[in-house]
């Protein structure tokens, strides 16, 4: 009798403890699902970034392994963009600038939002105007959707716009700055200025 | 002859590179700062920035702009949205008396829109802007780098 009860009890707890864990995967898989994001947090170890395959501004196909030994400056934007995206490049281009050899040790990326109208050699025309050893990436709709969840960032197509040719793109305009292992070190958000940026990264180097 | 050319040509090349960037007044609006970005080709859009003031009782606004080089050009507002870009058109822009209202990055631009020539640094360029009281004026910009800032 006592060991059947004891065997009820053992049996309701753990029916208890399945339904914990099954809320657990049901609530973390509802906030990684979840298009809003919040900008990350610089405290604590941000799960930010992870493996990519792209293809730059040449045409080859990259991954995260192609920067691997390097620390990263990444921006998500698009070409079409003619204020916000060119300040940001100039910004890591003046930040790069300011930090003289050591900058070696960093390459600056920008990813396309904007896939659909941002090929290779759309890319490949635009980086040429920043720094000279910006690397522009694009790949598939996909693709791009699957780096840009790892990064945090969200893009859409803005609702007001001309059908056709002339949609703009709202997005999240955070520069992230990754370690040699494609680690997350820290990120800039918009407004920094070059010498701030430049002071950030020098941190970690 | 030829040296007295020489001297027109400069003469007035300097003058065109001066008021390029100069404070022009419409009315009682007085734009200042006027300057443009660079253009990546003909196939994306430019943008370009300058400083509106109403020194006058009435408020006034900005009805129209338009440019010799582009198709459409509309005035748009970036607006941050925890951390979101968000450009949308601000059109019909109003400047309450005694108020300035500043284009710069990252806010309130003239977006140039299927431009037929690219604009290239270091140049010119002029828009055309027609306030409901003021009436029309034509500002000179002078054109910086496609990720200029501001300038002083």
């Amino acid at each position: 009798m006592k060991l059947l009860r004891i065997t009820q009890i053992s049996l309701v707890v753990a029916c208890l403890l399945s339904l914990v864990a099954i809320a657990g995967t049901l609530l973390s898989n509802f906030i990684t699902s979840s298009s809003y994001v919040t900008p990350p947090q610089t405290t604590g170890r941000a799960l930010i970034g992870g493996p990519f395959t792209l293809t730059d501004h040449s045409g080859a196909r990259v991954s995260e392994q192609t920067f691997a030994g390097q620390f990263t400056l990444i921006f998500f934007g698009y070409t079409y963009c003619p204020d916000v995206c060119p300040t940001e490049l100039q910004t890591m281009t003046d930040a790069l600038g300011l930090l003289g050899q050591k900058a070696e040790r960093v390459t600056p990326i920008f990813v396309t939002v904007d896939p659909e109208r941002d090929t290779v050699e759309q890319m490949a025309s635009y980086v040429a105007n920043f720094h000279s050893r910006l690397v522009g990436l694009t790949g598939t709709e996909q693709d791009i959707r699957d780096m840009a969840k790892t990064f945090r960032i969200y893009y859409a197509k803005a609702e007001n716009y001309d059908p056709g040719t002339d949609y703009l793109m709202s997005h999240s305009s955070i520069v992230y700055l990754m370690g040699p292992t494609n680690e997350f070190l820290t990120h800039f958000s918009h407004g920094t200025n070059a010498r701030e940026m430049a002071d950030g990264i020098e941190k970690h180097l | 002859m030829r040296s007295f050319l020489v001297s027109i040509y400069l003469i007035f090349g300097l003058f065109g590179f001066a008021s390029a960037g100069e404070a022009v007044q419409v009315g009682a609006i007085k734009i200042s700062k006027p300057w443009a970005r660079a253009s990546l080709g003909v196939n994306r859009p430019a943008a370009a920035y300058f400083t509106l003031r109403n020194t006058g009782n009435t408020a006034d606004q900005l009805v129209s702009v338009t440019s010799p080089l582009a198709e459409k050009v509309s005035i748009h507002i970036t607006k941050q949205d925890n951390g979101i870009m968000r450009m949308s058109a601000a059109e019909q822009l109003e400047i309450r008396a005694g108020k300035t209202v500043e284009l710069k990055p990252g806010g309130l631009h003239v977006m140039m829109m299927k431009l037929n020539a690219p604009l290239k640094k270091g140049g010119t360029t002029e828009l055309h802007l027609s306030f409901k009281h003021a009436g029309k004026v034509i500002v000179h910009l002078p054109i910086f780098g496609p990720g200029a800032s501001a300038p002083d």
